[in-house]
Formats: C-alpha cells, sequence, structure tokens
C-alpha cells in the first residue's frame, strides 16, 4: 500500500516533465475514443455474465434461475410472437406518457396562472399524487373493462399529477433575474406561454420526466397483469401460473432493454429540445 | 317622441366635453411629471437578515444621471433593487415612485432560447420594424437575430441596454451596466444613456470604473464606503 502510495506520488511529480513523451507510447491514440464504450459495452455484458456464472459454478436449479438458453429458446417458441407482446406494452406505455407529460404541463401551467383554481385543486392533486398508481387499477378495470382507452388513461393519471406538481414549482421558483425583468417591463410571464413559460419548463423538467417514465413502466405492466390478452405484464402473469421462470426472464429482460431505449430516447430528444443549456 | 329626444342630446354634449377636460388634466399632470427629474431619498431603512443596510437614508441629486461607486457588497445593488421596487423598505419618508421604473441587472436576463429581435420584442412589445430604425441599432445589428445562448457576455449586454433604452422608462436603474464591455464599447453606449435619447428619463447607474471621465459626464457621483448602516453617501460632485 505504503509502495503503491509512494509510486502514485512520484508519477504525478514527474508527470509533467515526462508526460508529452511517454503518454503516446503508453495509450495508442484511438484509446481516449474507445476506453468509455469499452467500458460500458463490458457494463452491458456484466449481467449476463454473473448469470452464466451463477448457474454454471453454483449449479441453481432451473425453477429459481433459468439457464439463458432456455430463456433465448423461449424467445422462439411463445405464440404470439414476444415482439408483439413487447409492441403492445412499448405503445400502450409510449401513448400514456407522452399524454400523460401534456395533462400534467397545463395543469401545472393553470394551476400556475389562476391562484384560484391552484387553492381549489392542491389539495385534491397533493392527495392524488401519493396513491399509489397502481392502487387505482381496479377503478380503471371497473370504469373501462380490458380497454386500451382504461389502460392509457391509467399511465396518464399515474404520471400527470407528479408532472403537474413539478411544473408549477418549476414556475414558481423563477429566477430572480426573471422576476426583476418582468417587473421592470410591465409584463405578465403569463403573457408569454410559448416564448418564457414552455422553455422555462422544459429546462427543469427532465428529471421529473425520467422519473415519470420509470413510474409509467411499472403502471403499465401493473394494468397488463391485472386484464390483458397481450403485452409484457400479461405475458409474466401466465407465465407465473405456468412457473414458466424463463418466460418471465425473458419479459423482464425485454422491460429492462425497453426501459433503457426509451429513457435514452428521451434524455436524447429533451437535450437537444434544451439547446441552450 | 321628438320633446324627449332633445334633453338626451344635451347630455351626450355635455359628456364629451367633460372628457376633453379630463384628457387635458392628464396631460397636464404628465407634464409635472417630466419637469421633475433627479432622485431624493428621504429617511430610508432597510435592514436583511438582522442587518441594517440603510438606517434612515438621504440622498439628493437634481441631476439626470446618478452614479453609485463603492467596492462590491457595499449597498449599491440593494439600493438599486430598493428604488425599483423589487426589494420593500422597512420604512421610508419619501422615495421616487416605484411605477414607470426599470432596473436592469448585473446578471444576464435575455431568455437563452429567443434571438436578441424576439428578446427585444416579446418584452418591450414593440415590433422590429419600429426599433430597427433607432440610432443604436446600428450598434447590435450585426448580431441581434441571433439566438442569446449564442452571443458572448458583452453582445447580451450590449442587447440587454439596446432593449431598456428603447423601452424609456422614467426611472432607468443600472447595475453595472459596462461590466463585460470593453472600453470602446463603453464609450458607444453612453451617448444613448444620455441626452436626448433619455430626455425625460433619470439614470441611476452603479459603476466600478473609477478611470473613465466620459462615462459620467454631468453625472452626480456618490461613494459608498462599506460601512453599515448607511445614512448618507458622499457626493465626489
Amino acid at each position: 500500500m505504503t509502495q503503491t502510495l509512494e509510486t502514485t506520488h512520484e508519477t504525478t511529480r514527474i508527470a509533467p516533465r515526462i508526460a508529452p513523451r511517454i503518454v503516446p507510447r503508453l495509450a495508442p491514440r484511438f484509446a481516449p475514443r474507445i476506453a468509455p464504450h469499452l467500458v460500458t459495452l463490458i457494463g452491458i455484458f456484466l449481467l449476463p455474465a454473473i448469470w452464466i456464472a451463477t448457474k454454471e459454478f453454483l449449479h441453481v436449479s432451473d425453477r429459481y434461475l433459468p439457464s439463458p438458453i432456455s430463456v433465448l429458446r423461449a424467445c422462439m417458441e411463445i405464440e404470439p410472437n414476444v415482439a408483439l407482446h413487447t409492441l403492445y406494452t412499448a405503445v400502450r406505455l409510449i401513448l400514456g406518457f407522452l399524454a400523460g407529460i401534456a395533462a400534467g404541463v397545463t395543469l401545472g401551467i393553470c394551476i400556475n396562472k389562476w391562484t384560484l383554481l391552484s387553492k381549489l385543486l392542491r389539495p385534491a392533486l397533493d392527495a392524488m399524487r401519493s396513491v399509489p398508481a397502481i392502487a387505482i387499477v381496479p377503478f380503471f378495470l371497473l370504469w373501462f373493462g380490458f380497454s386500451e382507452t382504461g389502460r392509457i388513461l391509467l399511465v396518464v393519471c399515474g404520471i400527470a399529477f407528479n408532472i403537474a406538481v413539478a411544473t408549477q414549482q418549476a414556475l414558481s421558483e423563477m429566477p430572480e433575474k426573471h422576476r426583476v425583468l418582468f417587473r421592470s417591463f410591465g409584463i405578465s410571464p403569463a403573457s408569454m406561454t410559448w416564448t418564457y413559460t414552455i422553455p422555462r419548463i422544459m429546462e427543469t423538467l427532465l428529471p421529473t420526466v425520467r422519473f415519470s417514465l420509470a413510474t409509467a413502466f411499472g403502471v403499465v405492466i401493473a394494468s397488463e397483469l391485472l386484464g390483458s390478452q397481450m403485452g409484457l405484464g400479461y405475458l409474466m402473469q401466465t407465465a407465473r401460473s405456468t412457473f414458466a421462470m424463463q418466460v418471465i426472464f425473458l419479459a423482464t429482460i425485454l422491460l429492462g432493454l425497453l426501459n433503457a431505449i426509451l429513457d435514452k430516447i428521451v434524455t436524447h430528444f429533451w437535450t437537444r429540445a434544451v439547446y441552450w443549456r | 317622441m321628438t320633446a324627449t329626444a332633445a334633453p338626451t342630446t344635451e347630455v351626450t354634449i355635455d359628456a364629451t366635453a367633460l372628457t376633453i377636460d379630463a384628457t387635458a388634466l392628464t396631460i397636464a399632470a404628465t407634464g409635472l411629471t417630466i419637469a421633475a427629474t433627479g432622485l431624493t431619498i428621504e429617511g430610508l431603512s432597510y435592514s436583511y437578515k438582522g442587518l441594517h443596510v440603510f438606517a434612515q437614508f438621504i440622498l439628493a441629486s437634481d441631476h439626470k444621471t446618478v452614479v453609485l461607486r463603492g467596492p462590491s457588497g457595499c449597498g449599491k445593488t440593494t439600493l438599486l433593487k430598493l428604488l425599483s421596487g423589487n426589494l420593500e423598505p422597512t420604512s421610508f419618508v419619501s422615495m421616487p415612485s416605484t411605477a414607470g421604473s426599470c432596473l436592469v441587472l448585473q446578471e444576464d436576463s435575455l431568455f437563452p432560447w429567443l434571438t436578441g429581435t424576439e428578446n427585444i420584442r416579446h418584452v418591450t412589445k414593440i415590433a422590429p420594424s419600429e426599433f430597427e430604425n433607432h440610432p443604436m441599432y446600428g450598434l447590435i445589428s450585426s448580431f441581434v437575430n441571433r439566438k442569446a445562448c449564442q452571443m458572448s457576455y458583452g453582445q447580451r449586454r450590449m442587447v440587454e441596454l439596446f432593449r431598456a433604452i428603447l423601452f424609456k422608462p422614467k426611472y432607468l436603474y443600472l447595475d453595472e451596466p459596462f461590466n463585460f464591455l470593453d472600453g470602446a464599447k463603453a464609450k458607444s453606449v453612453v451617448p444613448f444613456l444620455q441626452g436626448e435619447f433619455m430626455e425625460d428619463t433619470t439614470l441611476v447607474m452603479s459603476n466600478h470604473h473609477h478611470d473613465d471621465p466620459s462615462l459620467l459626464s454631468g453625472a452626480s457621483v456618490f461613494e459608498f464606503d462599506g460601512e453599515f448602516p448607511i445614512t448618507s453617501l458622499r457626493g465626489t460632485k
């Protein structure tokens, strides 16, 4: 340990003198570009590697941990195709998610604009957003049956209230420089919906939106678990009753992939949209 | 029928006459306000988190340009915020009206997602066709159509100053307006801050450019010494 510390210290001390000469030799030019991707690649394969290693060396029974091969086989065997199930889940999720953001932002803007409305709705809003979305699934099943409308509306309700509160908070916590500006020029922020309010919300809402995406996943799966004929949630539900652990694994993996992809897409486009930050 | 119509007409004529009178009165009142330029503060007290910043503070100047000088944290910005109504004084006897006052902070307040032109148009509600002929427009025309986030600090400051000058407030408060501007740029703005473009405006600004007399022509200068509470300022002119 002492040795390592000393070496590090020594390296740091002499580094400025020799670094320009030895770095190109030690690390090829492409290394800085390749290295981060390599780490990500290792990260992606880390979990499957642990899975295979556990299965291989600890000999865990298929009942608790299915083999990767059986999961891949399940991928081919499920009827209708697993891709179709994934598509159903993805479409429900994306529609509900987009509608939920639109509804939440609109509600948030309205609450911020009209104090009376805020006073009127705030208690109900606070109560609604604390109710777990999964807990309102039975209501939606009774109101809308097994219809797609019900499932999408469930996602909307699951995320809209939190987005509304975050929107209202973003707008009420106006930076001092903007407050001074509006006062100085005698204008109201409410008169600049597209030129102030929306961009201001956009630049503060990304964390809530990403969190809402994860919530939306939970809600859409819960709705599929409780009443559906298609979707990854439905697949999990039927697999549970037939003890098909490999199908549950497959659905979980696909869900994880879908979440990762959608989160990347949302973050990518959102960051592009707020190009000024 | 004819008999009832006649008195109604008479009443209408009377009302018109009254309206004209009221307009005349308003014009007279505006005229009086314009005549009263300068800055008078009396008995201003303000505390912030237990610190008495101003105590029975007095300041009087009949100049149209007032410059506040002093080290950082001496209360210049606080005074500008109090004068513009962005901070509430604990008490005061006499202060300029906060209505019609415009404060431009040191911190850039252009919306980065809008172009310079949009920033001017949406905030002042003045159409580009009206301000493109302004003599100062030439100083910003080369970059005003860029998004604010693509401008340098200096360019953004120029747009902000142009916007404030265009707005012609009764009191214009500028907090370190020449920050981010080089000497030549600062000098090019000065004629627009003073003189014919701002005839009806009293300009109050904080400034740490001690060494540039051209920025201060015809101004009364007040020095902050950094001691609290502030009761009065040393006038150097």
